[in-house]
């Protein structure tokens, strides 16, 4: 997948890991500053991965905006009801 | 409120039954306010009643067929798991995959990623969103399901595998991709 053709010391992970990585850093679980670093460092030299953090990044974005919901008036007055009911 | 009922109408598919699973959920916490011992963990804990009264109402009374079982992973072996996620796929959609274009999440509608999130399997639906709508940790999520972290995070690339499975084959049915290039949604 990874169309890297820099030195291969300069890439300390591979795509997988970086793919992995990328899910715990949209997730909010990547709080190691050394797996950020060397995330950050693969997506510097893959295209390809980069790409995807871009696609998973927007997805997650569009994920968290649909998956958000009003409580409807009829809920609301019920659940009113119901604390009065106690 | 908002964020509980969100979480039930995901989960049940219905507004009567979302609207239902809440106010069941709400009096099984009113009557049992005592038990939390910290009101910062307010959030979590309501949750945590949510999907247990889902899990032990809501559910069994459902008449949807049984959803296929997929086996539970706790490895933190990401890559290997990734991996082998990958390798069962079509070629079709791996080539797609590996050659991903952001505009293909911008051109889908919302109605198009709810669609694909409600055909997850409930414990990767609950999974997925838990963390990416309401921003819990994996640690909190784990505590709401009374789940490993790691299994957590197995469901998490698990999800997002299907779910892009999901939206990819309603791409290619909408015909906004084309064997691997993307279209200009028309909506």
């Amino acid at each position: 997948m990874s169309d890297n053709t820099d030195k291969p010391d300069i890439v300390e992970i591979d795509c997988l890991e970086a793919i992995d990585s990328l899910y715990a850093y949209l997730d909010g679980e990547l709080d190691d500053e050394a797996s950020l670093a060397k995330f950050k460092q693969h997506l510097n030299h893959c295209r390809s991965c980069y790409s995807r953090a871009e696609l998973e990044g927007v997805l997650t974005e569009r994920i968290k905006e649909t998956g958000k919901s009003k409580t409807p008036e009829s809920l609301q007055n019920r659940l009113r009801h119901l604390i009065d009911e106690f | 409120m908002d964020s509980l009922y969100a979480l039930a109408l995901r989960l049940t598919r219905n507004t009567a039954d979302a609207e239902d699973l809440v106010a069941e959920s709400a009096t099984r916490a009113w009557s049992a306010i005592t038990t939390l011992e910290h009101r910062s963990r307010f959030r979590p804990w309501m949750f945590r009643i949510l999907h247990n009264s889902f899990i032990s109402d809501y559910r069994k009374k459902s008449v949807r067929p049984v959803e296929t079982s997929y086996n539970e992973s706790s490895s933190n072996d990401g890559k290997d798991e990734i991996a082998s996620l990958l390798i069962n796929q079509p070629d079709e959609f791996l080539n797609w995959w590996a050659n991903p274009e952001r505009e293909f999440a911008n051109n889908l509608l919302g109605t198009d990623i709810m669609a694909a999130i409600e055909s997850l399997p409930d414990s990767f639906r609950i999974t997925v969103l838990l963390i990416n709508v309401e921003g819990l940790s994996y640690d909190e999520t784990a505590e709401i399901l009374g789940v490993p972290p790691g299994t957590v995070r197995s469901r998490m690339r698990r999800g997002r595998t299907l779910l892009q499975k999901a939206l990819w084959i309603h791409a290619k049915e909408a015909g906004l991709i084309t064997g691997n290039t993307l279209m200009e949604s028309s909506t």
